[in-house]
């Protein structure tokens, strides 16, 4: 029963940890492409492209 | 990708100094051409690209210490400047109630040199920028008629002033302001429009 519980909690946690990751965890993400083009050109900055799916 | 890298204090502190842009590839054919661009072969997948969007290369680790150490290497080599523009209308809206400021919509024209002419639109502003949250947006050419039915925008280039603490504040705005005036009357019809604002608190 124990190990039936941690092994349900272990996939709890690796699903949560693969969902924030998929969703790029807590960066602020500017999800507007253009316009993060657009703001790093303005202001001569690199972009992080962070192409991901969902599905 | 290292589980929980993206949600490393010390990457998320990092990543303030660039641009992070999520591109997102969920629907079929969507963001298809920066996808060919950058030679998007699964997700996820990072790149970095410098100012001009040229690829500077793909994201080597994904340790939270060796991202952290990419940001920062390229970050020092490419500081950029400040800016005073948001780059959304939906960031613009929140910037604006939580900073409590009316947001001033730039409506631009389509074939221009779009950095050059913000950055000329903020150095004319002067201080006066600062007590606005200013947002380009394209008000003529390609892909425009959603902005110009949803805005009322006539002519490009032009100013809309919007309240941001009004449900649909693009339905009833502070001041349409053409801009290709003397930049004083501009600034004059600009600081017409945030005294209303100030009094309607």
């Amino acid at each position: 029963m124990k190990s039936l519980i941690l092994a349900v909690w272990s996939l709890v946690v690796f699903t949560g940890t693969c969902l924030a990751q998929e969703h790029g965890g807590k960066v602020e993400w500017i999800r507007d492409p253009e316009g993060g083009f657009l703001k790093a050109q303005v202001e001569q900055r690199v972009l992080m492209l962070y192409f991901t799916a969902t599905w | 990708m290292n589980a929980g890298a993206f949600s490393d204090e010390k990457v998320i502190a990092a990543v303030q100094k660039i641009v992070p842009v999520l591109v997102d590839c969920s629907e079929k054919g969507q963001n298809a051409e920066l996808q060919q661009r950058f030679e998007i072969q699964g997700y996820p997948t990072v790149i970095y690209a410098d100012a001009e969007g040229k690829k500077i290369r793909k994201m080597g680790s994904r340790e939270a210490r060796s991202i952290v150490k990419d940001v920062e290497d390229l970050a020092a080599k490419y500081p950029g400047r400040p800016s005073a523009w948001a780059y959304s209308f939906p960031k613009a809206m929140e910037l604006g109630k939580k900073e409590k400021k009316p947001i001033a919509l730039y409506a631009y024209k389509e074939g221009i040199d779009l950095v050059k002419i913000l950055r000329s639109v903020e150095s004319d502003l002067g201080e006066l920028k600062k007590k606005f949250i200013l947002v380009p947006v394209k008000g003529e050419g390609e892909g425009s008629k959603e902005n110009r039915e949803k805005l009322g925008i006539e002519t490009a280039p032009c100013f809309i002033v919007l309240d941001p603490r009004q449900d649909k504040p693009e339905e009833n705005p502070l001041a349409r302001i053409a801009a290709d005036k003397k930049s004083v009357t501009v600034k004059k019809e600009l600081e017409g429009a945030l005294k209303q604002y100030q009094q309607k608190e």
